[in-house]
């Protein structure tokens, strides 16, 4: 027998559980979330990456671009990405009021504000205390002072951390606040069915409402909300007829680690903690547009990043204990798509810009820089050509396939101007929203998950509303 | 009229052109035949018994490269049996998408085969594999680079989440207890001696 509900969301990480908390107090058990991966408890996440990764990221962490030169990295689980990200929370930037109107989007930055007040209440966030800065992190905010780099104690959705390191792989004391913690509870406790292990095909009309095809048969809804992430919602539009797939944008991403004389374990403590802004085109900022934060280094995660073979990378092993890490988040400015292959399996398509390229470059000498002020004896870069660094590496070939890249913040696909109206409702298709990170024009400058949750509130509110 | 067209057609026979095909046609037999028996991953004669998605000669080529990856130590390792990485690898197959997966299997047969003198790579001394792998990851064929990439992944992967890998990078491994390993107490950081200068 079909089953029949008000709303239907689909996925439940920052887009997909705000939203479905929003509608659940309004429309209780006539709401149900369906999410492509399961429900783990904190107590089944074991803190082995070899265990972990496999179940927690979509396509056992393999996903990426079709030429495999930008990794992917996504959350399949009940939280989504934020089960597996590192909880940092960022303010939605007010820039993003004048970037979004290019696309005609408006945006009331003061109800985003309050939004987003609502978001970090309900996810605990706070600003992580000196005493809970690591080594490794306190090394990127040693060398960022040296030089007179704006640097910041980051904020986080996990207050009262016990600092083990493995935010990566899911949190095992219950402490983060992930979507599974905070809104997905609650939207449950309102009545909300939470269907896990299930995916969806596609959408068809009915009436003023939709069929869902699910692997787990149809579904009727009067509304329905995308949240699955920017690679199956748009996937999920375009096997349903509706044009979408373009647009796609990344914060490139990449790791530079210094070595350092004596140990700096970064496995250990909170694996995000300091932020460099000193390069970011964000918040009043009028740099290059990238931001600098310090990483975990947990040995899995890290040993297939920095590239090299035989003695070198024995020797890059052995220096494990001794690295800091530093990420770049490359506000990108190229573009790429999403479409469907025969089987009608989502496609990434995605051409490293050259600009973002020279900003790519620009990141690892700035991270040399850093860490050689912090006192490192030498740098090591994720580049094919480039060994152990004991000056400013200059000018660099950057291009595709030299270098590790990745991505942890997709955007577009679906984009608001395009694909949505400013609110997130899919132009020409009435009760059908997007509310996650496909649904932004652009890519935002800092670490996602409260702008997204914040939107995906706005968007359940203006459904509500209807 | 040519001289060979007086032939009639009723008699063949070979032409030094035909012998010269004869070298071509057997190499482009002894491919097919190699090629319908590993491009296809995991699939004909010699899969390997533990392996799901990867041929014998696949985890060959796989357990050969990650030796010469990961370096001396983990090459010992592999040698006595201390961590395969071959499990991994087929568990990582197993969890691509179809199309990712006939990449997967189209790049390691490419770089077992892609060879001057039809030598496959676990068939090359040692010297040869590991400048082999080494023109591989540093090409600027994006094929050659992916699949380096590949095999670099897996091996590095599933080296680093190994416990003689562990040792190796002197990771004191998780810290739950129950789960197979000692544990540790978390907030064990390295002191912090807080510079006045840092915010």
């Amino acid at each position: 027998m079909t089953k029949r509900f008000k709303a239907v969301v689909v996925g439940s990480g920052a887009g997909g559980a705000p939203a479905a908390r929003e509608l659940a107090r309004q429309w209780g058990d006539g709401v149900a979330i369906i999410e492509a991966g399961r429900d783990y408890a904190p107590g089944d996440l074991t803190q082995l990456e070899r265990d972990m990764v496999p179940r927690l990221y979509v396509g056992a962490g393999t996903q990426g671009t079709e030429d495999g030169h930008v990794g992917i990295l996504q959350g399949q689980a009940v939280g989504g990405s934020t089960l597996v990200n590192d909880a940092i929370c960022f303010r939605p930037p007010p820039e993003i009021v004048d970037r979004w109107r290019q696309y005609g989007v408006e945006l009331d930055f003061a109800e985003l504000e309050s939004l987003a007040d609502e978001v970090e209440q309900a996810m605990g966030v706070v600003q992580i205390p000196k005493s809970q800065i690591n080594k490794a992190n306190y090394l990127v905010g040693l060398g960022a002072a040296r030089l007179g780099w704006h640097g910041e104690r980051l904020r986080h959705n996990s207050p009262g951390c016990v600092e083990c390191g493995f935010r990566h792989v899911g949190c095992t004391y219950g402490v983060k606040r992930s979507t599974n913690l905070s809104f997905i509870p609650d939207a449950v406790a309102a009545g909300a069915h939470l269907l896990t292990e299930t995916t969806v095909r596609s959408l068809s009309h009915s009436g003023d409402g939709w069929i869902v095809e699910t692997s787990a048969g149809q579904i009727r809804s009067d509304v329905v909300v995308l949240a699955a992430g920017i690679v199956q919602t748009p996937a999920i539009l375009l096997r349903s007829g509706i044009n979408a797939g373009n647009g796609l944008q990344f914060h490139v991403q990449s790791v530079a680690w210094g070595d350092f004389g004596s140990p700096v374990d970064g496995f250990n403590g909170i694996p995000m903690s300091y932020g460099v802004m000193e390069f970011a085109d964000v918040y009043g900022r009028r740099g290059p547009g990238y931001i600098m934060e310090g990483v975990g280094v947990q040995p899995m995660a890290f040993s297939v990043q920095p590239p090299g073979q035989g003695a070198f990378k024995s020797e890059i092993l052995s220096r494990y204990r001794y690295l800091s890490g530093v990420l770049c988040l490359v506000r990108a400015r190229g573009r790429g798509s999403v479409r469907l292959d025969r089987n009608g399996d989502p496609v990434i398509s995605y051409d490293l810009d050259p600009f973002d390229a020279q900003r790519v470059g620009h990141f690892y000498n700035s991270a040399a820089e850093l860490y050689f002020a912090a006192g490192a004896r030498r740098v090591l870069l994720p580049h094919r050509r480039i060994g152990w660094l004991h000056n400013l590496p200059g000018s660099m070939d950057i291009r595709p396939g030299l270098q590790y890249l990745y991505t942890a913040h997709p955007f577009g696909g679906a984009c608001r101007g395009t694909v949505t109206d400013s609110d997130g409702q899919v132009v020409g298709q009435k009760n059908l929203w997007v509310l996650d990170a496909s649904g932004f024009p652009e890519a935002l400058g800092v670490n996602p998950q409260v702008t997204i949750a914040a939107m995906s509130i706005k968007g359940a509110r203006q459904i509500l509303g209807n | 009229m040519s001289p060979e067209s007086s032939d009639s057609p009723d008699q063949p026979r070979f032409r030094r052109r035909d012998f010269l095909k004869i070298p071509i046609l057997a190499v482009a037999a002894y491919s097919v035949a190699k090629i319908a028996s590993r491009l296809t991953v995991g699939a004909g004669l010699g899969a390997s018994k533990s392996a799901v998605h990867l041929s014998d000669r696949q985890c060959e080529t796989i357990r050969a490269a990650s030796g010469l990856i990961v370096g001396p130590e983990g090459a010992s390792a592999l040698a006595a049996g201390e961590w395969d990485p071959v499990q991994y690898a087929d568990d990582l197959l197993g969890a691509m998408s179809p199309g990712q997966r006939r990449m997967a299997g189209v790049g390691l047969y490419l770089f077992e085969e892609w060879t001057v003198g039809l030598v496959g790579f676990t068939d090359k001394s040692a010297d040869v594999q590991q400048n082999w792998l080494r023109s591989w990851a540093t090409s600027e064929n994006g094929v050659k680079a992916s699949v380096w990439g590949l095999l670099h992944a897996i091996a590095s992967a599933s080296y680093s989440s190994s416990e003689v890998g562990w040792r190796q990078m002197k990771y004191p491994g998780p810290c739950r207890s129950d789960v197979g390993y000692a544990g540790r107490n978390p907030g064990q950081s390295q002191p912090v001696h807080w510079h006045t200068d840092v915010p």
